[in-house]
Formats: C-alpha cells, structure tokens, sequence
C-alpha cells in the first residue's frame, strides 16, 4: 500500500515536472514547444544528477587504482623532457547575427 | 593432529591477557594489572619455543584423523585453558576459544618465512566500530528506514589482516599530444587558430610501502577502500599484540600479489608525469611505457575491523581500519526513495525555470 501510495506520488510529480513548463507557457504565444521541451530536459537532466550523487554517497567500497599516498617525498625525478612545436590548425566559424536584436 | 596453542596468562591470576589498542598495554579484566609488550615477550619467550617443538613434533607424527582431503586445508588444536580441541582454517593464527573465550595464539603460524616484519597494533576498540558504523548510516537519504531500524550486527570481530608491502621505483615514459588554442573574429567569422605540440616525459617515481593484503578471504576491495594505514606506527612483530582478536597468516604470495602494487605505482607514475604537462588547453596521452623496479617485499599484519549484518537474506559487510577508524561498505538503496527524489527534484527544477522563463 506504501509503495503503491509512493509510486503514485513519484507519477505525479513527473507529470508536473512536464506540464508546468507548458502550462506556464499556455498564457504566452510567443513561447514554444521547443523551449518547452528544453526546460523538461533540464529538470530530468537535473534530478538524474542529484539521485546519481545521492546513490553513489551508498557506495563506498573501491578497489584502489593509484598509490599516490605512498610516494617519497622528493621522489618525482624528472630525467628528460621536451615540447616541440608541430603544426597549427585554423578553423573558420560563421557566427549567426541575431537579427531579432 | 591437535597440536598446542598459547594464550598470555596473568602472571597475577593465571587470568587471560588482552592486548588493549587504547593502553597499547596487555590488560587483565579480573586483576586489572597491565603489562607492555616487552615485559610479556620475556616472560613467554621460553615457553613460546617449547610450545612450537611440541607443535612440529604432534604435527609430523600426526594422521589426518578421517577428515580425508580436507584435512589437509584444517588444524586442530586444543585449548591450554579448558582443552576443548578448537579445528579452524590452516591460515588462522589468533583465535579465541568458543567455549571458554580464551584469546589464543598458534605457536609456528607466525615462524621462518611465515614471520610477519612488522604490525600495526589495534588503536580502536569495537565500541568504535558500532559508533563508526551508526556515523555510516547518517545523512544517507537512499537508505530504506527498515534497514536502519530493524538491522542488527550479526558478527564483529578485530582481524589481523596480513599485508605485503612493497618499496619500488617506477620508470615511466610518457608521449602526449598537447594543444593551445586562440580565437579572434573576422567579420563574420570566428577565427580558431590551434597549435599543436609533440610532449614527452620521461623520469622516475619511488613508493615506499605499497600495501596489498595476501589473504584470499579478504575482499581486495574493501582491504584498498580503508587505506591508508599511518606507518609511523608500525612495529617489529611481536606475538603479544594479537590476544583478543582474530589474526590471519598469509595464503597468497608476495608474487602474486605485486602485480596490483605495480599497477597501482605505474598509473600513479603515469600521473605525476602528467602533472608537469603545463600551459596547453588540452593534453591526451599518445603513448606509454612504465616499468616498475620492486625491492623484497615486506609481511606486515594491519588492524582491520569487520562488521556483517543480514537484510532481507542478503549480507552486508563492513570494514574499519583499526587504527585510523576509516569504514567502509556499500548500503542498499530504497528504489521508492530514489523515484521519488528524482521527481521531487524535476518537478522543483522545471517550476523554478518556468517561473523565471514565463512569469
């Protein structure tokens, strides 16, 4: 009954997650489904951020990749280096003038 | 096949001796006299010899007693105290007695080549592993309530971990493709101009005590996740540190081992090579090559608590590194929880936007 009671909830909040982008809009003809979609996206994009990091605080077992805690101080020796210059790219861009302005 | 194992007596009461992480002292619970590490070392040295002789000796002339193939992987021994004959895991090195709760040692576990280097003695109690783990619980909103209500500890025990650790140097030599770019406009273009650069690296890393625990039974993971141990601590090995907890010899070898040591010093090797590629926006490694140099490894045994608890017939372990508190393990999420955070929050974010979008 709970979970049913939860799932029900978690329903209507998605669906009021899509409709108050476009309800709000309603009132405006100037704004359109595009924008719409755009603010739908954001907020799932959004919350499926938060809920990625609220499910990785329950993860806390690792195995270990690098052993950085175990370096000797001053052990970095560095015994040959170089940065050679190889070529350069050039990319032309045409940037849209906004005409509405 | 039963062969005699040790545990340290009150030279006040004959009462068991506990090594205490907070005195860093053996403890007696009746008499509540205490003494170091040294004064127990003299007085058992002599006894501790005998007892090994008479461990090889019923050891050789000993049968396998009808347990056929799995005799070979099992040991039994008999309690000093109540004579109870206690049968465990060839690997087990401390233990306690189940039936009169004696801490005891297994003369000949830790000898030759099996002789831990060194041991970093239990700091923390296992009052602070149950607090540590209540912390764990804190401020996790995934977690389902009945889990955090209805969960009890079904098992806590303090293991010697053993542990090899590895001094090394790592040779790493790094190729890189690195850019900078530059952006001007033209009338109606936008200009990038990006110069690419050929970058090389090439030197060398030295470790010191790269640790890689050499117990099959002990998830590696979890071992890596508790890290790191302070080493100012460690301490030539001494048998009087393990009464009161569970210790363990190794079954994996150094070899076998040093491969995730190497790994571990390579990527680290490859990284601080890394750190010195500056001034480009972007910078990709082309190529690679590390080769790690090790020196012998070193046996060391590291304080490890381990916590298991059932949750709807599935088991959930804990580790904490016995002296620096650090805990680890994973929780179950509540999947009604987490729909329901996620739609909580999309449709909090979509109103706020269309509030400043429309309004």
């Amino acid at each position: 009954m709970k979970k049913k009671l939860l799932f029900l909830i978690t329903q209507l909040c998605v669906a009021a997650a899509l409709t108050v982008p476009a309800l709000a809009a309603g009132s405006y003809s100037s704004v359109d489904s595009e924008t719409i979609a755009i603010v739908a996206v954001v907020s799932l994009v959004a919350a499926g951020i938060v809920c990625l990091i609220l499910w990785m605080q329950m993860r806390s077992v690792k195995k270990a990749t690098r052993a950085d805690n175990y370096l000797t101080p001053g052990g970095v020796r560095i015994h040959r280096r170089y940065d050679r210059f190889t070529h350069t790219t050039v990319t032309r861009v045409r940037v849209k003038s906004d005409k509405r302005n | 096949m039963a062969v005699e194992i040790t545990n340290y007596k009150c030279p006040c009461c004959t009462a068991p001796l506990h090594y205490s992480g907070e005195s860093g002292k053996l403890e007696c619970d009746y008499c509540e006299s205490n003494y170091t590490v040294e004064e127990v070392e003299k007085l058992y040295a002599e006894k501790e010899a005998a007892a090994r002789d008479a461990a090889e000796k019923r050891e050789k002339s000993a049968d396998d007693g009808g347990w056929g193939a799995d005799a070979e992987h099992m040991r039994a021994y008999s309690c000093p105290d109540c004579g109870a004959e206690l049968i465990c895991d060839e690997t087990t090195a401390a233990t306690s007695c189940p039936y009169c709760g004696n801490p005891t040692i297994v003369p000949g576990q830790f000898t030759g080549m099996l002789r831990p280097d060194y041991v970093i003695p239990f700091r923390l109690e296992k009052e602070a592993a149950v607090a540590a783990l209540k912390a764990h619980y804190k401020r996790k909103l995934l977690l389902p309530r009945s889990f955090r209500d209805s969960n009890h500890l079904e098992e806590i025990k303090g293991v010697y971990v053993p542990f090899w650790l590895y001094d090394g140097v790592a040779d790493a030599k790094v190729n890189y493709h690195a850019t900078r770019a530059h952006s001007h406009m033209e009338g109606d273009y936008r200009v990038t101009v990006t110069e690419h650069y050929d970058v090389y690296r090439e030197g060398s890393v030295t470790f010191e005590r790269i640790p890689a625990d050499g117990s099959s039974k002990m998830p590696d993971d979890y071992m890596d996740s508790i890290e790191p141990y302070d080493y100012s601590e460690l301490k030539p090995f001494s048998t009087a540190y393990l009464p009161g907890y569970l210790a363990d010899k190794y079954d994996v070898s150094a070899e076998e081992c040093a491969a995730r040591a190497d790994e571990r010093a390579g990527n680290s090797a490859v990284a601080c090579m890394t750190e010195t590629v500056v001034g480009y926006h972007t910078k990709t490694i082309d190529g690679q090559s590390v080769f790690v140099q090790r020196n012998a490894a070193k046996y060391a045994l590291m304080p490890v608590w381990l916590l298991s608890t059932r949750w709807k017939g599935k088991n959930f372990l804990f580790a904490m590194n016995g002296q620096t508190g650090k805990l680890v393990g994973d929780l179950p999420v509540s999947w009604p929880k987490f729909f329901a955070w996620f739609a909580g929050v999309a449709a909090g974010v979509a109103a706020v936007i269309s509030l400043f979008l429309f309004m």
